[in-house]
């Protein structure tokens, strides 16, 4: 009970936000100055009529608040609109690319948490000596290297080195799917690494040090049991919330990956939709990312919540 | 004398090895950027077909020419100009804006802090690459709105920055002590707070500066920051994207560039960080503590 009261105040605090930002994000949008008529039409010649019927098809003729009104009316309803330059909808676009977004965030999550975990909690238990050298080098290394730029040259070492790797090629099935996404989410998950396994390191760090640690070790629990099951379960703690966070964020980091290895995803749709001015297009997936991103630190909130009884439910 | 005398053995401290390495580099860089028109072996924009896609140490040319025979050297010159430009801007961006109000939010407080805080709340909700797309969305693909929306995607975290400080700042006996002599507001969050707030922040903007070099690469390799024929490191990396397989130094070269200086900023201001922030300094050794005691005495 006290949960979900907590969870419904959350998630209603959100709607301000979300109605706001797609306001502010409409109104930008038009402000820009380029008539979608124009979008629409391209370069092809059009007369005066059909000019005007598409603006009263797409309600352009109407004002502004009017247009923002049957546009929030449609995406509640779940009709995200008609792209304006294929003349598609907007839905079955979103629901064709969605797969390899989905599959990159989820796999270079999966990675870099498992990975953070590990190389924090390696450095961890060696600290001072050289593992935990190398390791604190290799992070500062990591976070300081722009991804997309690790991805070009990882993407150049595959060409040149790794045979018979491409980057171009069909989803037809499963396997293929996970082949084209497996190396960018890799990359993808190596700025989480680099942040994450510094904070599994100093939490982990801190909590060997902790007098309930010493009480263990003083009652004669062997080591393996001290450091997984009462050192590590609240090391991971912090971990988890900033992780989510973080995730939650990569979904903005997906745009840049998917673009250099050229995947069919929603990010490439976001940037050729920014580039032609396509509103429609661009309005959805920016409203769509934010809503993500909410969902899930909302989640890494409420479970940050159900896992630390001292966390104090406002 | 013996103030003299601290303050060289203070400013030792500053110079770490690595802090010494970096600021050779970024020196270098800064140079060359400064510079570039002088430097440049030809001219980054003039277009050669007799010498496409020279390999390196060929015909003259030290990295090689691209596809219209431009020489690559030259052209990762001419980009640092503009990428070290624009990060410029853009953290001159976000000080001019976002320090007087992140002060002036943290000095008077009250309902126009709450709300301007507010509004960066919602702002930092979205994923600040996701801001910048919406944002070069409105005004157009091209340099300056790219900076002005990196500009303002950064805004936020500088204003809550200098808040936080000038919070804490202000009730500090010196800011009292102004007030009794009945200097106005402007001059006390100015003249007197700010020099005292700006060091602690120089490590956050040497920092953004890597951060903004990187985004702003970004942007343009998205093709929506620096328009061509004016390239910089971020655009030379999508041109070198559709050489993947003939000329693989078209994109090693420019992504050097990029991951070299940013690496180089992160440890710069790492160092300052340590320098401003005694508690990150590392301690001497016993030895040296010792040595240094008997040297006192």
């Amino acid at each position: 009970m006290k949960y979900l009261s907590y969870a419904v105040k959350k998630l209603l605090s959100m709607i301000p936000i979300i109605l706001i930002v797609s306001i502010a994000v409409f109104v930008l949008l038009r402000a820009s100055g380029v008539d979608p008529v124009t979008v629409m039409i391209g370069e092809k010649q059009a007369t005066d009529e059909l000019r005007e019927s598409l603006r009263q098809q797409f309600y352009l003729d109407k004002p502004l608040l009017t247009q923002y009104l049957i546009w929030l009316k449609g995406v509640i309803a779940g009709d995200f609109g008609i792209d304006y330059i294929n003349k598609q909808s907007i839905n079955d676009l979103i629901i064709s690319r969605l797969p390899v977004t989905a599959g990159l965030v989820v796999l270079s999550s999966l990675f870099g948490m498992t990975f953070a975990i590990i190389l924090g909690v390696v450095a961890a238990l060696n600290r001072n000596k050289s593992a935990d050298r190398i390791l604190s080098v290799l992070m500062l290394f990591l976070t300081s290297v722009p991804n997309f730029v690790v991805s070009i040259l990882v993407i150049v070492f595959c060409t040149k080195f790794v045979p018979g790797y491409s980057f171009i090629g069909s989803y037809s099935n499963f396997g293929e799917y996970l082949s084209r996404i497996f190396v960018p989410s890799i990359v993808m998950s190596l700025g989480v690494v680099a942040m994450l396994g510094r904070i599994t390191r100093s939490s982990m760090i801190s909590q060997l040090q902790a007098p309930h640690i010493m009480t263990a070790k003083a009652k004669g629990m062997d080591e393996f049991n001290v450091t997984f099951k009462h050192a590590f379960h609240n090391a991971v703690l912090p971990v988890l919330t900033i992780a989510g966070l973080q995730f939650a964020g990569s979904i903005g980091g997906t745009v840049l990956i998917e673009q250099i290895f050229s995947l069919p995803g929603v990010g490439g749709m976001l940037v050729n939709g920014i580039q032609q001015n396509n509103y429609p297009v661009v309005q959805i997936l920016v409203l769509f990312m934010l809503v993500v991103y909410l969902v899930m630190s909302f989640v890494v909130d409420m479970l940050y919540a159900v896992i630390d009884p001292r966390v104090k439910l406002k | 004398m013996n103030g003299n005398k601290k303050s060289v053995s203070k400013l030792k401290s500053f110079f770490t090895v690595p802090v010494i390495i970096t600021s050779i580099i970024l020196a270098i860089v800064l140079f060359i950027s400064i510079f570039a028109e002088w430097i440049t072996p030809y001219d980054p924009e003039e277009a050669n077909l007799a010498d496409s896609l020279c390999k390196a140490m060929e015909k003259g040319h030290i990295l090689g020419t691209d596809k219209l025979g431009r020489d690559l050297l030259s052209r990762i010159i001419a980009g640092a100009r503009s990428s070290i430009v624009n990060a410029f801007l853009i953290v001159g961006f976000e000080m001019i804006v976002g320090i007087p109000i992140g002060l002036i939010c943290g000095y008077y407080g009250g309902r126009l802090d709450s709300f301007i805080m507010r509004i960066w709340d919602i702002v930092c909700s979205l994923p600040s690459l996701l801001l910048a797309f919406v944002l070069v969305a409105a005004f157009g693909k091209g340099t300056y709105s790219g900076v002005i929306a990196m500009g303002i995607v950064y805004t936020p975290l500088t204003a809550k920055l200098a808040r936080s400080l000038i919070i804490t700042e202000k009730s500090q006996v010196y800011v009292e002590a102004a007030k009794s002599l009945g200097y106005s507001d402007a001059r006390i969050i100015f003249i007197h707070i700010l020099p005292n707030c700006i060091t602690t922040m120089v490590a956050q903007l040497t920092l953004d500066i890597g951060t903004a070099i990187v985004s702003m690469a970004s942007l343009s390799y998205l093709g929506l920051g620096v328009q061509p024929p004016k390239s910089d490191w971020g655009s030379l990396l999508k041109d070198g994207m559709t050489m993947l397989y003939q000329q693989p130094m078209l994109l090693i070269a420019p992504a050097a560039a990029i991951m070299i200086t940013s690496i180089s900023i992160n440890i710069f201001s790492d160092g300052i960080q340590a320098y401003i922030d005694p508690s990150q300094r590392r301690l001497p050794s016993f030895k040296e503590y010792r040595r240094k005691n008997k040297d006192a005495a």
